[in-house]
């Protein structure tokens, strides 16, 4: 980045986000910016969603990387009820009983595993937002060399035409009669020119 | 003197209380522990205007505003001398409820009893707090409701119109496209604002212009000293580092900042540069050794800390003021803040004290101008110690409020009908 002067501590704001925006616009290389591309990884990750299937917010929490939708469980809410009077009565007869229940089971042994279920979602939702970004990302790098290719391909059969003209032209030069061929001679430089 | 004792500008600057004015706060959380934004801004300027005229504040018993547990006892108490109501709150929030209410409200074609059901499932739910403010109502002048999104507002508004001045802390969230909201802007007596930007936003939003208001904020009080060393020693922090404050959580735009980091890092090489968190956590913290929480900091450590930084970031997109953004230009460090949030990108444009950042390459660059920079971090950290001095000292914050009231006093005694609904 070309060095930003600072003249007898005067500084803009405005002025110094607009010569950042003038380098980020030249250094851009590629069709669409980051932003851009997020969009467009978001759609994309949305079009992979079934609307009927999941919540409509969800595409967008995974997009953010949020931990909403992620399991969260402690041992207080497997005792948990409805916060009404009668749910918090079953909530006092479970928690009484809690001793009984660990007698026939080690409901413990469960926490540190949805522990690492939920470290697994979250490096998973990261994977997938970073695969879809990249994926989309690649996509555009593909169309765009596609559409290259294609104009190089373009070029090669203008090219090749014009090779073939001016082979035949060669050839017909030197089987018509000099004074034909002067005329013939005037009018192809300007063919070449084109 | 001037002949009319009930003003409060005859009292300003006075120690002592004489005047009669009788102010009522209402907010949902009112504590030394309780952290917030909004709920700090309204303890600060209660403990304030306390000098000026007689101050209560109505709130309810909880302190976390995810719940809304019962924390506090009920009944009065003293919070820094400021005599303290508080009120249960009837149920704790159901996230999950609340989450899917919510959802549908902000996401598809409802109707107004949606919204009344969304904003009673947000809570506070305290009708023991209305009913008391209903009950209360002739005892006091004025009542200052904070935050209009909450239960407390909305029907504390709706109770005493004549008498509310709102300061709505409102942030460019979908909560403001409700229409329930409509007269919580347009019943009340005043308006305070916090910035420019979200007065445009509401006046855009409710067309309520007519309603007299004030751009006010909050004030700014800094440490008598900082030692930007000890911090260093204290939490063995040798590098350079950048600052984030306040509570990590995905409003707040975090998981960005995460992102945009560890690129940044991954991009520049930078190896000795540290993103420091201060501040509770609510979501997952990236492990990498160049990114550290301390946790939840005094308030003389935090300023420690921005003491030692080389700037603050504010990453945030929701905001109706940043009061970090204010203290650490206040300490004279430059900032980098999240341009998509219109308050920030707005503050930093007129301080002339912040750089902002709208997609990753405009982070990186920014970032990087303003570490390879000593002398425009200086530039910027100077403009904002002068943007703090002239526009967030307690003083001028204290005679806007004053002024405010002043008005609404004139206009009572002149008789002037109050804003329609």
């Amino acid at each position: 980045m070309e060095p930003f002067v600072i003249k007898d501590d005067k500084v803009n704001v405005a002025e110094i986000m607009e010569h950042i925006r003038q380098q980020i616009e030249k250094k851009k290389r590629v069709l669409y910016t980051e932003e851009e591309l997020e969009e467009l990884a978001k759609t994309k990750l949305s079009s992979y969603i079934h609307s009927s299937e999941v919540k409509s917010s969800f595409a967008e929490e995974l997009q953010a990387l949020k931990a909403d939708w992620n399991i969260s469980i402690s041992l207080e809410s497997l005792y948990k009820s409805h916060p009404s009077l009668y749910g918090r009565m079953i909530y006092r007869i479970r928690k009484l009983l809690r001793p009984v229940t660990r007698f026939f089971m080690n409901i413990d042994v469960l926490f540190p595993e949805f522990h690492k279920q939920t470290k697994l979602n979250l490096n998973f939702a990261h994977l997938l937002h970073n695969l879809i970004l990249e994926l989309t990302k690649l996509r555009l790098d593909h169309d765009e060399l596609k559409s290259r290719l294609e104009g190089l391909n373009q070029r090669l059969e203008h090219q090749t035409k014009r090779e073939r003209t001016l082979e035949k032209m060669v050839v017909f030069k030197k089987t018509t009669s000099p004074s034909k061929g002067t005329k013939r001679g005037k009018s192809s430089p300007d063919k070449d020119k084109r | 003197m001037n002949s009319t004792p009930h003003l409060p500008t005859l009292c300003l600057g006075a120690k002592e209380n004489p005047s009669p004015l009788r102010i009522a706060f209402v907010i949902q959380r009112y504590g030394l522990e309780v952290n917030g934004g909004a709920e700090l801004l309204c303890r600060w300027v209660a403990e304030h205007l306390a000098k000026y005229c007689q101050v209560e504040v109505f709130t309810t018993q909880a302190l976390d505003y995810i719940t809304w547990k019962n924390y506090y006892h009920r009944g009065r108490a003293l919070v820094n001398q400021i005599p303290v109501r508080r009120f249960p709150v009837r149920r704790v929030r159901d996230s999950y409820k609340f989450g899917l209410i919510q959802e549908y409200v902000f996401n598809h074609p409802h109707q107004e009893k949606d919204e009344l059901r969304w904003l009673k499932e947000e809570g506070p739910y305290s009708p023991a707090l209305i009913k008391e403010i209903k009950r209360k109502r002739g005892e006091f002048d004025y009542f200052i409701f904070f935050s209009y999104r909450y239960y407390h507002s909305y029907h504390g508004i709706n109770a005493v119109p004549e008498k509310s001045i709102l300061v709505p802390t409102a942030e460019h969230d979908q909560a403001i496209y409700l229409s329930i909201f409509r007269p919580s802007f347009t019943r009340p007596l005043a308006i305070v604002y916090s910035s420019l930007e979200e007065k445009a936003l509401i006046n855009q939003n409710f067309h309520n212009e007519e309603v007299p208001s004030n751009i006010v904020g909050v004030g700014i009080e800094l440490p008598p000293e900082t030692d930007a060393n000890s911090f260093r020693q204290k939490f063995n922090i040798p590098g350079r580092f950048i600052l984030y404050l306040g509570r990590i959580d995905e409003n707040k735009g975090c998981p960005q900042l995460f992102r945009y980091f560890l690129r940044f890092l991954n991009d520049t090489k930078e190896e000795e540069l540290q993103l420091l968190l201060v501040g509770s956590s609510i979501i997952e913290i990236p492990e990498h050794p160049q990114i550290r929480h301390l946790g939840f900091l005094p308030d003389q450590d935090k300023f420690d800390a921005l003491a030692a930084a080389e700037l603050l970031v504010m990453p945030s997109l929701y905001e109706s003021l940043s009061i970090v953004l204010l203290e650490a230009w206040a300490m004279g460090k430059p900032a980098l803040a999240n341009g998509k949030c219109e308050v920030l990108r707005g503050q930093c444009l007129r301080s002339n004290a912040g750089l902002f950042y709208t997609s990753y390459e405009e982070f990186q660059m920014a970032l990087e101008l303003l570490l390879k920079n000593p002398s425009l971090s200086k530039a910027l950290g100077k403009n904002g110690r002068k943007f703090c001095r002239q526009n967030y000292s307690w003083d001028i914050i204290e005679k806007k409020y004053i002024n405010l009231i002043n008005q609404l006093e004139s206009r009572r005694k002149a008789g002037t009908p109050k804003p329609r609904a």
